[in-house]
């Protein structure tokens, strides 16, 4: 019953700490200097110019009053109008937003399966030559920047061996509503999803095979053995759900990586997803885009953490909120 | 550049990615016919619509789209488009465009002196803008139509120049009265010609995906003729890296501003090294200056400012072939030695008064200005604001290190573009008292440019683009008689006096012309004029496969 309650409450407090979130992005991109309405009006504009853009925009008010518009403008369930697009926020983002959560969830997936299996096999024998090599490679894979990352697997992939794309998520011309579209996506989505996991991948591998070490040395396990169960029963029956729970903490972290990792990564790929979108924004200092990038990222993050915590209760009969 | 050796899981992914690409088939490229080009571009513009949006990405691609009355060569030299022929007369207050007949929009509308009479007066002669500024200077009236292929343009002044008509933001691209008679300003934003433009251009549009994709189609009925290919893919590729790998891979034909003065001499070697490729490289009128601070608030704060030696011991102190060698790695980039750009031939001065390396004469200057160097030897600590976007932060850094002998710390602050624009340039509240910059402005490829750049009326409180408040009567005089010469040689003759009187006066000091490059796989020809700058002006018109 506590546990309920407790999920409630943390499901109640999204809204708050959304609108609070939203109130930091709103200061931190208006203190970072520049202004979109110079942009929108070009380098020949005159003063004049950009200050009719400028009042048109509602810029030349007091930020305290912006924010206030805004935030009607939210709870109205409505995400404002960007300035660069000349379109409704919302109806840019839902595309890319799906582009991303298409490239990030499929990430995630392998990382998370990928990552698990190689951890296992890792702890089950410590120290040994895999083990050792495995260590040493997914510190060095966790650590390779991906957009270094990104440009080897094209080297190879897409030049060298001409097997796979560069960049997009179609061939060129293509869309969704062309025969064969499914494949072609999925070999657009090869080389962008390799260098999204790979890190992720490393990452899990060594949080699997620590708490599989810490968990394969405890009493219980040395009981399952001497009750005589198979090798196979022993780890993956009772050893992995007891070592999953760490990582489950760690898939919501996963989440925030990658959709951090997405700005670069749709970069170098030329994805159209919601991280580059935000890149190119900045830029262009869209405010009204970049807030609501920044709300979506938020409330996925703030999901992830709730699930995590639903998960707990699931997985840990013992975890009581 | 060489693949470094496969770890063994990376060896691993390759089996399996090599696995993947067979189930689903390696179909790369088999979706482009032959009569399709795909060009990757840096520029993500938002939308095409140059009314709602009149920055450079815009601009890029509506070339393709949109025609102008006139238009240039390869040389700056004015070509017909639009109109076929004109004349002045009237002292050069009235100027007449006959206008090429047959023409039709994209939708099948004839074209007619009516649109470019309604162009002209409610949209170029109303909104807020340089061409606004630039048309009410000559007292530009309303144009006269005597018939449906003739606009009469007069002015209370000579001065009607081709340039007003290729150059000014949005001039260039004559829009349909048809479709936008009558629309609000407000409504433009979400008109229909954001995304689906129709123009008289080459190129029609068949898709387009905001700062994603834009795919056109041949225009039929174009008045210059069917552009010989059937599709044109221009496709935004932000990061050149990124390009150049779509390029070696084979999935886009050309890249289009590769180089952009931000790459490496190296890369542009690895590149022309590779089969079937053609890399076209030009220095362009965008000229690269240190600029001083003329406004008040900087004078006040930096006296020296305003003492025209110390300004000419800074240009003694920067050795210009070093400063390019050194920055760009042995790329052709072009030093400057005049504040017009030497691209534009027949109007460029060469006897400017020159300024050559000499770090002692600069010393002596600087002393005798009473700028002493102190026990550290420095003389003057300036912060130098610039950004990165337009100027390499190489070319900073070696600017740098040249001037600390002299006795000159510039303090770097790189910024972001549009952080740089609205806090140093444009804005009303921008820092006015900052000593000096490195930046472009350019005043385009023809002279007529300098007057909104140097001249003391076209500061950006009226209207213009002398953003430092440089004011010198001299030169005023030069440029306002020239901008109402009825002579086309006596106005010419005056630019190029005042490009004389720029470089006694050395408001700023020219350091580079800026460089771009253009690949090309040789499966694919073109025209001349779509692989020099003027293709910002001409879009991608002329281009052909090879067979």
């Amino acid at each position: 019953m506590t546990t309920r309650r407790y999920l409630l409450g943390a499901l109640i407090l999204l809204l708050p700490t959304l609108l609070l979130v939203t109130a930091i992005n709103f200061v931190i991109i208006r203190l970072a200097p520049g202004n979109p309405a110079i942009l929108l009006a070009g380098p020949d504009a005159t003063v004049a110019q950009v200050q009719a853009i400028q009042t048109q925009l509602g810029l030349d008010r007091p930020v305290l009053v912006q924010l206030a518009i805004y935030y009607r403008t939210l709870l109205s369930g409505d995400l404002g109008y960007s300035f660069s697009f000349r379109q409704p926020v919302a109806a840019i983002l839902l595309p890319r937003l799906l582009n991303t959560a298409l490239l990030g969830g499929t990430a995630l997936v392998i990382s998370v399966l990928v990552g698990s299996a190689l951890g296992i096999a890792a702890a089950c024998k410590p120290e040994g030559v895999f083990d050792r090599l495995g260590v040493a490679g997914s510190v060095v894979l966790y650590s390779t920047p991906s957009f270094l990352l990104g440009v080897v697997l094209i080297l190879t992939f897409s030049v060298t061996f001409r097997l796979l794309p560069t960049e997009g998520m179609f061939t060129l011309g293509r869309g969704w509503a062309d025969p064969g579209s499914l494949g072609d996506v999925l070999r657009h989505m090869v080389l962008p999803v390799a260098t999204l996991s790979i890190p992720s991948i490393a990452l899990f591998a060594r949080m699997i095979r620590s708490s599989m070490i810490e968990v394969i040395g405890q009493d219980y396990i040395t009981l399952a053995r001497s009750k005589g169960l198979g090798e196979r029963s022993v780890i993956l029956r009772h050893a992995l759900r007891n070592a999953l729970l760490g990582s489950v903490t760690l898939i919501g972290l996963a989440v925030a990586n990658l959709l951090i990792g997405s700005t670069v990564v749709e970069t170098v790929f030329s994805w159209p997803g919601m991280g580059r979108l935000m890149y190119e924004s900045v830029g262009l200092r869209d405010y009204n885009l970049l807030l609501g990038g920044f709300i979506v990222f938020s409330l996925a993050q703030l999901m992830a953490s709730f699930v995590t915590d639903v998960l707990y209760t699931r997985l840990d009969p013992r975890v009581r909120y | 550049m060489t693949s470094p050796p496969l770890t063994r899981r990376q060896l691993g992914l390759l089996v399996g990615g090599a696995a993947v690409s067979s189930t689903i088939g390696v179909a790369s490229a088999a979706a482009r016919d032959s009569d399709t080009i795909v060009i990757a571009t840096p520029f993500s513009a938002r939308t095409l619509f140059p009314l709602v949006d009149q920055s450079g990405p815009t601009k890029a691609m509506a070339v393709n789209i949109f025609d102008k009355l006139v238009s240039f060569d390869i040389d700056y030299n004015v070509i017909p488009a639009l109109a076929e022929r004109w004349a002045y007369s009237d002292g050069r207050k009235t100027l007449t465009f006959h206008l090429r007949r047959g023409v039709t929009w994209h939708d099948g509308q004839p074209f007619t002196a009516a649109d470019v009479k309604w162009f002209f007066d409610t949209i170029v002669m109303k909104r807020e803008g340089a061409a606004k500024t630039a048309f009410a200077k000559i007292g530009a009236q309303p144009v006269e139509t005597p018939d449906d292929h003739t606009a009469v343009f007069k002015a209370a002044m000579p001065g009607w120049d081709m340039t007003l008509f290729i150059t000014l933001p949005f001039v260039g691209t004559i829009m349909p009265r048809h479709i936008l008679e009558g629309v609000s300003e407000a409504d433009l934003k979400s008109h229909a010609m954001n995304t689906r433009p129709i123009g008289t251009g080459p190129w029609k549009v068949d898709s387009y995906a905001p700062g994603e994709t834009l795919t056109m189609r041949a225009n039929d009925s174009y008045f210059r003729g069917r552009p010989k290919l059937d599709r044109m893919i221009l496709r935004t590729i932000v990061q050149p890296q990124a390009a150049q790998l779509a390029y070696e891979a084979g999935e886009v034909d050309g890249l289009h501003e590769w180089y952009s003065n931000l790459g490496l001499a190296s890369q542009l070697e690895h590149i022309k090294a590779l089969p079937k490729t053609e890399v076209i490289g030009y220095s362009y009128y965008n000229l690269i200056r240190l600029m001083f601070n003329f406004r008040p608030e900087a004078v006040a704060k930096h006296s020296w400012l305003a003492d025209i030696n110390v300004r000419r011991a800074f240009a003694h102190a920067i050795n210009k072939p070093a400063l390019v060698g050194r920055a760009f790695r042995g790329a052709p980039v072009m030093p400057a030695n005049g504040l017009f750009a030497e691209t534009t031939t027949w109007a460029y001065n060469p006897n400017t008064r020159r300024y050559p390396y000499d770090p002692k004469l600069a010393a002596s200057l600087f002393d005798a200005a009473g700028l002493k160097p102190d026990a550290a030897g420095i003389r003057l600590r300036l912060p130098l604001p610039y950004t990165n976007g337009e100027v390499p932060d190489v070319v900073i850094q070696v600017l740098t290190q040249m001037l600390r002998p002299v006795g000159i710390q510039l303090e770097p602050q790189p910024m972001e573009a549009s952080a740089y624009a609205s806090t140093y340039w444009l804005s009303p509240t921008g820092y006015k008292d900052v000593p000096l910059t490195v930046y472009s402005l350019t005043p385009g490829p023809t002279p007529m440019g300098l007057a909104t750049i140097y001249e003391s009326d076209y500061t950006p409180d009226k209207g213009g683009r002398n953003a430092v408040f440089y004011a010198n009567p001299a030169l005023d005089k030069l440029l306002e008689a020239a901008a109402v010469e009825a002579d086309e040689k006596k106005q010419l003759q005056h630019y190029m006096d005042a490009q004389a009187v720029l470089m006694e006066d050395l408001p700023a000091i020219p350091l580079y012309l800026s460089y771009l490059a253009q690949v090309w796989n040789r499966d694919f020809g073109h025209d001349p004029l779509v692989s020099r700058p003027v293709h910002h002006i001409n879009g991608f018109f002329q281009v052909w496969r090879n067979s």
